[in-house]
């Protein structure tokens, strides 16, 4: 019994251990210091049997400690807080720890699995999810312990069956048991916000385009728009400070359906023939409150709103991966600001200063005229015209920024040109904004899922022209390929490592990295994204199939009472054992010939178990059964002499059959009676039988022949 | 089952139960434990792992994090499954009774009750009202200190498992056709009765089949070692003159006079089957014709401890 309770209190250490690994997002330096110490002094506990510790002793220390953690982490938020309290307890209660109480086990193991959900909580990636699966593993191995009688391995077999139970159960209850929306709101970790940040300078996009991660994923349902098309609008800025561009006020809402109205309206004029566009959007948690949507979204998810910038709003910082679909306009964006005339007044706010780049504006004005696309016809050929160079690494610019790259460094990434070509519309009296957002994307699983990354960061230009917003992306002009391609492709040509480089990575993505992101596409779509609108249309799939079935199973049945002939029948038939077999006859033959041999095993088992029930009551009659048929009994005898009577004419035996002498014995005698000794016994019986057998079959064969 | 009962109402569940329990499993010789028998119910543990599985599930809704609902739904499946395991951890257990038992009142009495298919069994708990119970191996020993005199059926033993998890408590009240006598206390030794001594001057006078009860010394051992399946014994010229017999009477009495009588009368009997006399009891409504050896002794015992 001890040595069952040290290695229960060994597994609820390694489950602990693993948590503090798994629940160090939420941790500070300072506790996560704490916690270090806490777990090496239960190792000294366990492996040098040190004294467990006494209740006070404990309480004074989760005193301590629990003001320090107020102290350390109370910027962390609420659930970091709740987190470290709930692991402290775990904790303290392990340094308690008396297995002989079952209590303290029974307390501590529920913790654990609470603790397991927070760490779901703070992280949903693939890998932790497979750690957190094996930790739940190891607890449960651990909470079986707790309740065993005798100190148990691992039973393979035991362990399969109970996966087979429980695995269906497991799928069913995801699938089909209801979702609720939330009930309440609560506490989030304050976490690094990550992507576009509220303030946009020239450099804030380059350092955000040297990441990898991944931003969201789209799907499509039907076509999906063109390269050219995809400008993924997350947030707008406005008001420019000689510096930097602040994001516009975005506090007002409107309803999408008011704005596709709107929308519709403005373009009527024009007959442009628009599309909307259907698609789904999983994004990643980045702590921020914008969405993306490309053009005009016409459709809300939930919790979210459409502010009159025509962005979407959610009304909690994404702290968890979220999947909506959504509906888009492809059209310019309506303006739909409620004081119209002092909004766009705000479009034409500029700081004082470059003088250089006001006149140019001026001049560009003076040949477009008052026409707004004209003048970005112009303000594009002279970008298309005055060498300018599209580059990751600009030369850093201080005080007149837009003069300076206008006119002297002409070089810059697309937040420059963005910048500057706002800021020459400006200058000449068009209202125009910056957009952020992200330019294209990466097609995967064979282009049914569009990843977006940081790598497709941009920058572009919406300017006003009658009530709509129109887009305008003055990066083209100097690089147009950037809509075509990934930034890491397009600058391949300047890695230092040259091509063979390039090639390594290239195949190192397609072979590793491709089917590594579509398997956590999978699983964020399928596990993480399963939401309750989706679990709603997996219900109306699964019914309307069955009415169907049930529809076609109808129609057929009064087809058939109707016009029955022979033929008709026939023809019937064929078609439905076509139908049949073509569908699933590989997937029946595969499920016939598994159950088949599942059931030959089954009942091989079964008698198995029979037999030896049999010679562990009654040996000598399982004895007479296996062996009379080939060598006859005397009436009289008893089985130890029947045996010795084969043995004598069958010399090549005598072994096995000394051996099922002596487990006759041990059975018969109840020395013995053990599931072991009667397996031999059958053991024994079958290799006699067989060998009696062959003599038999050879003798009665072969005998004529040398009788001849 | 066991505990004290006070309430009337908890008297009266009680009841119900023994008569329901009576009706379902009448007492039986050997009893394997079945579907029909067994009881499975969520244990208070695993009344607080459901209310566990419920704040893993509205904390998942409340994050919408399918992970939590995942983890939390892994927990409810594990839940239902242990009722499985927890059911066929006890289904197929064989208990099987033994043969009546017997001892004095105040002295411990022993049972065992041996088990069948015990193995890969975990986590088995007897229960049995103030009887110490013990399982070892493929037997179970049941110990108690009985006061009254009579002829016991054994009560209904509580077996339960809280195996695999302790989530969920698989339990039956198992009645076995198991029968103990409680004989009547003897009294300490008052008179020291002549013991028969065997002389060896006497001569034997003819051989008979033994009869239970016989004394091996008189088992003519050559003649067992050639005919092993007719054991003789040698009868002696002494024995053949009847020896005194003695006629031990139970006058009708009551209360504590009967109970020292009937403790005179075992001390007696006992003292008499030591000396391998032969003598009758006279009880008020019935006889026990002459006899002797341990089948007499037995027979008398058995019918004071009924008087």
């Amino acid at each position: 019994m001890l040595a069952l309770q040290q290695s229960l209190s060994w597994r609820l250490w390694w489950v602990q251990l693993a948590l503090c690994w798994l629940l160090s997002p939420a941790f500070s330096s300072v506790s996560l210091l704490s916690f270090a110490v806490l777990l090496s002094l239960k190792l000294m506990q366990l492996r040098w049997h040190w004294r467990t510790w006494r209740l006070t002793e404990a309480n004074l220390v989760a005193a301590a400690l629990v003001l320090l953690f107020i102290l350390t982490s109370r910027s962390q938020g609420l659930l970091a807080l709740m987190v470290h309290l709930l692991y402290l307890a775990a904790l303290l209660r392990l340094l308690g720890f008396r297995a002989s109480a079952l209590n303290d086990a029974k307390q501590l193991m529920l913790v654990h699995y609470l603790l397991l959900a927070c760490a779901l909580i703070l992280q949903q990636e693939l890998l932790i999810a497979l750690v957190v699966l094996l930790v739940l593993f190891g607890q449960l191995w651990a909470h079986y312990l707790a309740f065993a009688s005798q100190p148990a391995r691992l039973q393979p077999i035991a362990l399969l069956k109970s996966s087979l139970l429980i695995l269906p159960l497991w799928a069913l209850l995801f699938v089909f048991l209801p979702r609720l929306p939330p009930l309440w709101q609560l506490p989030v970790t304050s976490v690094a916000q990550t992507g576009l940040a509220e303030v946009l300078s020239p450099g804030t996009i380059s350092q955000l385009v040297s990441s990898d991660a991944l931003v969201f994923r789209a799907e499509f349902n039907g076509v999906a728009p063109a390269a050219t098309e995809l400008y993924w609008r997350a947030r707008v800025y406005q008001h420019f400070d000689g510096n930097s561009w602040f994001q516009a006020d975005s506090a007002g809402s409107v309803d999408p359906a008011r704005a596709l109205q709107q929308a519709e309206m403005l373009s009527a004029s024009q007959s442009a023939a628009i599309t909307r566009i259907e698609y789904n959007l999983l994004l990643e948690p980045h702590q921020q409150q914008h969405l993306f949507s490309l053009a005009l979204p016409v459709t809300l998810p939930e919790r979210s709103r459409l502010t009159t910038l025509g962005l979407l709003q959610s009304r909690q910082p994404l702290s968890q991966q979220t999947q909506f679909s959504l509906q888009s306009w492809l059209g310019a964006v309506p303006e739909l600001r409620t004081r119209q005339t002092s909004a766009l007044q705000a479009d034409l706010q500029l700081p004082p200063g470059n003088p250089a780049s006001r006149q140019l504006a001026l001049d560009l004005k003076r040949v477009a005229g008052g026409d707004a696309p004209l003048l970005v016809q112009q303000i594009q050929q002279y970008l298309q015209q005055g060498g300018f160079v599209y580059s990751l690494t600009p030369p850093v610019l201080q005080g007149e920024q837009v003069d300076q790259f206008l006119f002297s460094s002409k070089n810059g990434f697309c937040s420059h040109y963005a910048q500057a070509t706002v800021f020459l519309l400006r200058a000449a009296g068009v209202p125009s904004r910056i957009v952020g957002g992200y330019l294209g994307g990466e097609w995967l699983a064979n282009g049914r899922y569009l990843q977006v990354t940081q790598k497709e960061a941009h920058a572009w230009v919406e300017y006003y022209q009658q009530g709509q917003w129109h887009r305008y992306d003055p990066t083209l002009a100097v690089a147009p390929a950037r809509a075509f391609r990934r930034l890491d492709q397009l600058f391949a040509a300047d890695n230092l490592a040259g091509p063979v480089a390039v090639f390594l990575q290239q195949r190192w993505q397609r072979w590793l990295l491709q089917p590594l992101s579509e398997l956590d596409y999978f699983w964020s779509r399928w596990i993480l994204g399963f939401t309750p609108a989706t679990q709603w249309q997996l219900w109306q799939q699964i019914q309307h199939s069955a009415t169907m079935m049930l529809a076609q199973l109808e129609a057929q049945f009064t087809k058939v009472n109707a016009t029955w002939s022979v033929a008709n029948g026939r023809r019937w038939l064929a078609t439905f054992s076509d139908h049949v077999f073509h569908l699933s006859h590989k997937l029946m033959l595969c499920t016939g010939l598994l159950a088949a041999s599942l059931l030959f095993w089954g009942w091989q088992r079964y008698q198995t178990w029979q037999q030896r029930l049999l010679l562990q009551t009654n040996p000598a009659a399982l004895i007479l059964q296996y062996l009379t048929p080939w060598q006859p009994k005397v009436q009289g005898q008893t089985i130890s002499a029947y045996l010795q009577q084969i043995a004598e004419q069958q010399p090549g035996l005598q072994p096995q059959l000394q051996l099922l002498v002596r487990r006759y014995q041990q059975l018969s005698f109840g020395t013995d009676q053990s599931a072991k000794t009667a397996s031999q016994c059958l053991q024994l019986l079958q290799q006699i039988k067989a060998q009696l057998r062959t003599q038999q079959i050879r003798a009665k064969v072969l005998r004529p022949f040398y009788n001849r | 089952m066991s505990g004290l009962s006070r309430s009337p109402l908890r008297d009266w569940a009680r009841q119900r139960l023994l008569r329901w329990l009576a009706r379902r499993q009448p007492a039986v010789a050997s009893l394997t434990l079945r579907h029909r028998f067994l009881l499975v119910l969520p244990s208070r543990y695993g009344l607080a792992f459901s209310g566990l599985i419920l704040l893993l599930y509205i904390l998942g809704t409340n994050y919408q994090n399918n992970l939590v609902l995942l983890l939390s739904f892994m927990l409810l499946s594990l839940l239902l499954l242990c009722i499985v395991l927890s059911y066929r951890n006890l289904a197929g257990l064989t208990l099987l009774a033994g043969p009546p038992v017997a001892t004095f009142a105040g002295q411990q009495l022993q049972l065992i009750v041996s088990l069948q298919h015990w193995q890969h069994r975990q986590s088995l708990q007897f229960e049995l009202g103030n009887w110490q119970c013990q399982q070892q191996q493929g037997w179970l020993q049941l110990q108690h200190l009985p006061t009254q005199r009579g002829l016991y059926q054994l009560p209904r033993l509580k077996l339960s498992s809280v195996h695999p998890f302790g989530l969920v408590r698989c339990w039956c009240y198992l009645a076995l056709q198991q029968q103990y006598w409680v004989y009547p206390t003897p009294l300490p030794h008052s008179q020291t009765p002549a013991p028969l001594s065997s002389n060896p001057d006497q001569s034997w006078s003819h051989l008979q089949p033994y009869a239970q009860g016989d004394k091996l010394q008189r088992i003519d051992w050559k003649k067992l070692a050639r005919q092993p399946t007719q054991p003789v014994v040698k009868v002696y010229q002494s024995e053949q003159a009847p020896p005194p017999q003695l006629c031990l009477v139970l006058p009708p009495l009551e209360g504590a006079a009967l109970e020292l009588k009937l403790q005179q009368l075992t001390r007696q009997i006992l003292d008499l089957s030591a000396a391998g006399q032969s003598y009758s009891l006279q009880l008020p409504d019935a006889l026990i014709k002459y006899g002797s050896g341990p089948e007499q002794q037995q027979r008398c015992l058995q019918a004071l401890a009924l008087c």
